[in-house]
């Protein structure tokens, strides 16, 4: 039995329906992404993984409990998001030793080092950080704090390609070096594929795919041709028009012998990325944004 | 890295270390608002006065009276404060559910209620001196003895207790929903000036003169108060 449990999780907010019968296993001791266009539900599911939000119907349990309200699951995950607040007048040393009080597992010498590396001065007040500065300093702590489960929820907001580069890099080194549950939520998944092992992707509250990312690489092929080639093809995830009678389909990889057969039709085959095969899925029936024009 | 089992009692006493660390401003507030209330008592709380053939005369009283009204406007804010979404957003950064927020709030509060009254005879001695050395024509009319004192420190502590617990109770109850937020304050200040079973409540204890049987009565409802919501109130979410 996984940490991170759901079974048709249900989350309503009046009207709207943010999470809709989700059924989820988190891998234990894995690096997995939460990935999923805006709206998707992707804060909304970890705001209730956290215990900050209730499920309105289904099961939720993470180490094997409900986490609302829930002291021991408090004490053990640690989640990481851009509403975090300190307090007006403390300065960065005085909240990492605020974290070194409430977390045993709190590695103060990490956080100093990685605070000085991205150019955060501890006696600085996090008030009067950068967007990105703050961002940066919720990221050193989430990487600091070693509790066995961490969410990251759009750690990188704000940051620069240079400090989002190092972030990553800090990630997977303190995960090889300590291994816990990581989740983390972002657009970014170009920027991840080196980095995540386990991929989930959402939509509307639902789910689209939970693959491991070596899988998801080689999930679909992106075929163009003209639609009399194309017309026949299986398992299509996506189709796009290129004009003078030229598509473009995205189809679950059908082997490397019928891929071939493809080629060999006048067919041009070529590779998805992860990252675009997550927008395909999610953007099925909206068209390109060619259309609006 | 293995799974650490919390208790409430580790978890309360690491979120009031916090508290008493993350909310110092609430007591610079505090000294403000006194400050203030000294200022507008130094030169007399309340006047009189009158005139003869042969005289006009003018007698002014200095009290703290308004310095203990000031305290108690600050307790009655504090603790819609403390249950706003940022503070809310600080409290559940660190390891803690409803129940050791609600009891580790409800301690600050108690710890609130002792510097407040502290602080409050202080600044009442220092009026007195203030006023004593600075203005002309001062005839002491009252003596402060260490009873008088204690009293003091002991009403203030007790009276800011109560209505920062009931204020926090009635912030608690406005964060439940939406319409409460309306509702709470338009019900509260109906049963205060209307006759509604809670006003001989309330008479049963701003009329009591023996100070033992007010901490009394105070205490009580304090814990009743303290108990409800503890216990009572553990759905409030963390919005964002």
């Amino acid at each position: 039995m996984s940490d991170i449990q759901l079974k048709n999780v249900t989350k309503r907010y009046r009207q709207k329906t943010a999470i809709s019968s989700l059924t989820l296993d988190i891998p234990d001791k894995s690096m997995t992404g939460l990935v999923g266009p805006n709206g998707a539900g992707k804060t909304t599911l970890l705001n209730m993984i956290a215990g900050f939000e209730k499920t309105t119907d289904g099961e939720l349990t993470v180490f094997g409990e409900e986490p609302f309200d829930h002291l021991n699951v408090a004490a053990n995950l640690f989640y990481v998001h851009d509403g975090m607040m300190y307090p007006q007048d403390f300065r960065i040393a005085d909240v990492f030793r605020a974290f070194q009080t409430n977390y045993p597992h709190w590695d103060q010498a990490l956080a100093e080092q990685l605070a000085q590396h991205f150019g955060l001065d501890i006696r600085q007040m996090p008030r009067y950080l950068s967007k990105g500065q703050a961002s940066t300093l919720n990221a050193v702590i989430g990487l600091a704090v070693h509790t066995p489960v961490t969410l990251f929820d759009e750690p990188t907001t704000g940051m620069d390609y240079g400090v989002r580069r190092d972030f990553y890099r800090a990630l997977l080194k303190s995960y090889l070096a300590t291994p816990r549950t990581i989740v983390l939520s972002s657009h970014l998944l170009n920027e991840l594929e080196d980095l995540l092992e386990h991929v989930v992707l959402i939509n509307r509250g639902e789910l689209v795919l939970q693959t491991e990312m070596d899988d998801l690489k080689h999930y679909a092929v992106g075929v163009s041709g003209t639609e009399e080639q194309l017309n026949g093809l299986e398992n299509v995830l996506y189709q796009e028009s290129l004009g003078f009678n030229q598509h473009f389909w995205v189809i679950e990889h059908p082997g490397e012998s019928d891929l071939n057969r493809l080629r060999e039709q006048g067919l041009s085959v070529a590779p998805v990325a992860p990252a675009d095969l997550c927008v395909y899925l999610t953007q099925t029936g909206k068209g390109d944004i060619d259309d609006v024009f | 890295m293995s799974f650490k089992e919390m208790s409430d009692k580790t978890a309360i006493v690491q979120q009031v270390r916090f508290k008493l660390a993350a909310f110092s401003l609430v007591f610079s507030t505090l000294a403000i608002i006194q400050l203030i209330a000294f200022l507008f008592s130094i030169t007399g709380s309340q006047s009189s006065g009158g005139m003869s053939d042969v005289m006009v005369y003018q007698v002014t009283e200095i009290n703290s009276n308004l310095i203990v009204i000031f305290t108690l406007l600050w307790a009655l804010a504090i603790p819609f404060g403390m249950l706003s979404r940022d503070q809310r957003q600080m409290e559940f950064m660190f390891v803690t559910n409803r129940f050791v927020s609600h009891v580790s709030n409800l301690v600050f509060i108690v710890w609130m209620a002792l510097v407040a009254a502290f602080f409050t005879v202080a600044l009442t001695l220092t009026l007195h001196v203030t006023a004593y050395v600075v203005l002309d024509d001062v005839s002491v009319e009252t003596i402060l003895s260490l009873s008088d004192l204690a009293i003091l420190w002991l009403f203030t502590g007790l009276w800011v207790l109560l209505i920062a617990t009931t204020s926090y109770s009635l912030a608690v109850l406005m964060r439940l929903h939406t319409l409460l937020k309306v509702i709470g304050p338009a019900v509260v200040l109906g049963l205060l000036f209307y006759q509604t079973p809670v006003a001989p409540f309330i008479e049963w204890i701003v009329l009591e003169t023996t100070i033992a049987w007010f901490a009394l009565k105070v205490l009580l409802t304090v814990s009743v108060i303290s108990l409800v919501v503890v216990f009572g109130i553990r759905q409030l979410e963390v919005r964002r």
